[in-house]
């Protein structure tokens, strides 16, 4: 007998670009899942995500596609993660590939899969950031990400005196 | 020559109209100059509002602040993060230091602020007192409504120099705090009065919220234990930890010391590194449990009244040790209780028990474990980690009381610091292994090794290590293993289903090679599927090169991983191994030197020896 028909699902990004994918790989969104699981009726019109643009959500399906039938966190696993004392920010070699991509669209795909509701996504994204802050001075951060020394000299002389408590005071 | 004009007047004319040319050029020159700082200022002005549109557009800036704190929950160390003294490259202290969002939005995030790791105790001289505690608090406010989990620690800033009349002097309880009574480090600053202290001024005001306690008392703290008796609750507790200075390990602390265990419903995780003298009432609903030291007597104990237990790991000592009195401050401790001797054997109840780990101490005399008729199901249990302490397996009461026991489930088997002559009968009561990990000292017995791999229980094995410790370099170069039972188990001859082999010990070169490239084990590559090989190589005896097969082209051993350590340094440019290397892949193929300072040294005592 042969297998049952996957459906195809068609979404529209902000740029007008359109995908036809999977309903499973699609359903690794949360939101579209409930999008979907809200219309009973087959419709044709492709689905509006107006937060996303073509570039970035193609490196979405590229994610879930490749992690299509794996479950899906629920709300207890997300909260015993957050209670994990000792969390671990390794990520797979597959996704590590995946996510090595300027910051741009690092911080493009953590924001779509916000969007989107991908909780694996979201936190392959927010742990690279992770990764990238580790072990550096905020000089360095601020180098990294482009961020404006923006003390006001009130915190600038809270910060120098919690100093007198750092290693290298 | 106009008449009225006179030579002079002829020289006057054409300096007159140089003079004013060069006015020009100075004014144009000077105008210019005014346009280039103009300019340039222009730049700079122009440059900052770039870099304040680039900081605006900065890509972070796209992410909502909840998904800026979900990065700041991942930038957590995996272990508590230093509070006294915090690092600037370790957050949380990290992100408050970077712009003014960030530091409010840390502030915010009570995930990052609810562990912190803090010496026990603080030279005064560098920390105020008062406001340390502020500081602290101010961390741990942070966390908000979220459970704390604190770590104290020794501080390690070297032993101080103070006499011993002075020390003898000032301290008398203080020298009582070690059991040898000498050579543990000591700062003097211990003994000033109103001193940092993190039990007193951080762990007792914050008890309520307290759910992970791990201290490390260092040298003459243990008193301070004591500090937590007096009217402390910590209903939130889950997680103990209490380690001593190792000078304290064979100490046996009394009940009164940890009675504040007493009222913690949520306690589940217990250690202690020294040993206890008696087990309390509410510890049934313990999950795991460690100690040190433990007693034949409270190793039963432990299993008949730890109901609930799922993780165990003990050091059994054959022999009861009375407890000593504890000295020094509060004075209102009591003597301790003995441990009762029972006579009958209590009921066991191992039945949640997934994970055990036992070492072994010297037997000594004392009463043996009692036996049972019937054998205990211990139907959980997946892992079991023995250390034997180099003593024969059969000599000691843990062995024949094992042989009672039956794991049906049991996966793991870890034998440590065992001899030869134990290994075939340590396999007690396993059925089928997936894992067995042995270490032994000396050198390998063949005939032990292939009766023991030959045993049924094995063949489903999948992962096997083996550690010779043989360490001494004066022994004799033999090879820790064969190079026909290497074979044999890298071909699976021995254990079929076995996809992982870590050896380490002694090898000679042609063994390695043979491992690695050889005609007969590469040709049989299709039923071998060895995925990696771990093989520490203290040893190269270049004698052996002559005998070498050398790798064809072409010809890949199926290893998905060779690691070698402490390879002599010559070794690593051997160019049979540098083929192999380059079949291989470099990145799949390790080859690490021996430490040089250690064969510095090596060579230091062998010069001397010769001398």
């Amino acid at each position: 007998m042969a297998a049952p028909a996957t459906q195809q699902i068609k979404i529209r990004c902000n740029d007008e670009k359109e995908f036809t994918v999977d309903r499973d790989v699609l359903e690794r969104s949360v939101l579209i899942k409930n999008m979907l699981e809200d219309v009973t009726e087959q419709q044709d019109a492709p689905i509006p995500l107006p937060n996303v643009s073509g570039p970035v959500m193609a490196k979405v399906l590229e994610y879930c596609t490749h992690h299509r039938g794996e479950p899906l966190p629920s709300a207890d696993t997300e909260q015993s993660q957050d209670e994990t004392r000792k969390r671990t920010t390794d990520i797979s070699e597959w996704d590590q590939k995946f996510i090595t991509v300027d910051q741009e669209m690092l911080f493009e795909i953590i924001l779509a899969a916000n969007y989107l509701d991908i909780k694996s996504l979201l936190d392959v994204g927010c742990k690279t950031v992770a990764n990238m802050i580790k072990g550096k001075t905020p000089e360095e951060i601020r180098k990294l990400f482009n961020i404006v020394n923006d003390f006001t000299p009130e915190e600038e002389a809270q910060i120098k005196k919690e100093n007198e408590w750092a290693e290298d005071r | 020559m106009a008449p009225h004009q006179t030579p002079v007047d002829l020289l006057n004319t054409p300096r007159d109209e140089l003079r004013l040319q060069c006015e020009k050029i100075r004014l144009k020159a000077a105008q210019l100059k005014k346009q280039l700082i103009d300019l340039t200022t222009e730049h700079a002005e122009l440059v900052q509002v770039i870099l304040v549109y680039e900081a605006a557009l900065a890509p972070w800036k796209l992410i909502p602040d909840e998904v800026l704190q979900r990065i700041f929950q991942w930038t957590r160390p995996t272990e508590a993060p230093t509070c006294v003294p915090f690092s600037r490259i370790v957050a949380p202290m990290q992100l408050t230091q970077v712009c003014s969002k960030w530091r409010a939005l840390a502030h915010d995030t009570p995930t990052i602020w609810q562990g912190l790791k803090c010496p026990i105790y603080l030279p005064p001289d560098r920390y105020e007192r008062q406001e340390t505690i502020a500081f602290i608090q101010s961390w741990l406010s942070r966390a908000a409504y979220l459970p704390l989990s604190i770590v104290a620690v020794p501080l390690d800033l070297g032993p101080g120099i103070l006499p011993m009349g002075v020390r003898a002097q000032m301290a008398p309880q203080v020298m009582h705090g070690s059991n040898t009574g000498r050579g543990a480090p000591f700062h003097p600053w211990l003994l000033l009065g109103n001193k940092f202290n993190l039990i007193k001024d951080v762990i007792i005001p914050n008890a309520p919220r307290i759910r992970d306690l791990h201290i490390t008392f260092p040298p003459y703290y243990r008193h301070t234990l004591a500090l937590l008796q007096e009217n402390v609750d910590f209903p939130l507790l889950e997680d103990v930890a209490l380690d001593f200075d190792r000078d304290l390990l064979g100490i046996s602390l009394p009940a009164p010391t940890y009675t504040f265990l007493e009222n913690t419903p949520r306690l589940r995780k217990l250690r202690f590194g020294s040993q206890i003298t008696s087990l309390l009432v509410n510890w049934s609903h313990l999950t795991h449990f460690e100690m040190g030291v433990v007693s034949p007597t409270g190793f039963m104990q432990i299993l008949g009244q730890m109901t609930s237990l799922q993780y165990c790991k003990v050091g059994l000592r054959g022999f009861e040790l009375p407890p000593p009195p504890i000295p020094g401050p509060p004075p209102q401790i009591q003597p301790p209780n003995p441990v009762p001797n029972q006579p009958n054997v209590p009921h066991l109840a191992p039945h949640f028990m997934q994970n055990v780990q036992i070492a072994l101490h010297m037997p000594g005399p004392g009463p043996a474990l009692p036996s049972h008729h019937a054998p205990i199901n211990i139907p959980s249990l997946h892992t079991l980690h023995l250390d034997m302490g180099f003593l024969p397996s059969m000599m000691h009461p843990i062995t024949s009381y094992l042989e009672n026991l039956e794991f049906p489930n049991l996966k793991v088997f870890s034998l440590s610091s065992m001899e030869w002559s134990s290994l075939a009968h340590s396999l007690f009561g396993t059925t089928s292994l997936l894992e067995l990990n042995i270490k032994i000292q000396g050198s390998l017995q063949h005939n032990i090794l292939n009766r023991t791999l030959n045993n049924p229980v094995l063949s489903q094995l999948t992962h096997l290590s083996i550690r010779v410790r043989d360490r001494h370099f004066l022994a004799p170069p033999t090879e820790s293993i064969d190079g026909d039972t290497l074979k044999a188990i890298a071909e699976g001859q021995l254990i079929p289903q076995l996809h992982t082999f870590e050896f380490e010990g002694r090898l000679g070169y042609s063994s390695l090679i043979h491992l690695l490239v050889t005609k007969g084990f590469v040709s049989d590559g299709d039923t071998n599927d060895l995925e990696s090989a771990s093989v520490i190589y203290p040893d190269i005896d270049v004698g052996y090169e002559q005998q070498l097969a050398r790798p064809a082209e072409g010809v890949v051993a199926p290893f998905q991983k060779v690691e070698l350590y402490r390879c002599q340094p010559n070794f690593l440019m051997d160019p049979a191994l540098m083929k192999i290397q380059k079949l291989v892949g470099a990145d799949r193929f390790m080859m690490k030197a021996s430490d040089l300072d250690e064969w510095g040294r090596m060579n230091q005592i062998d010069w001397n020896m010769d001398e």
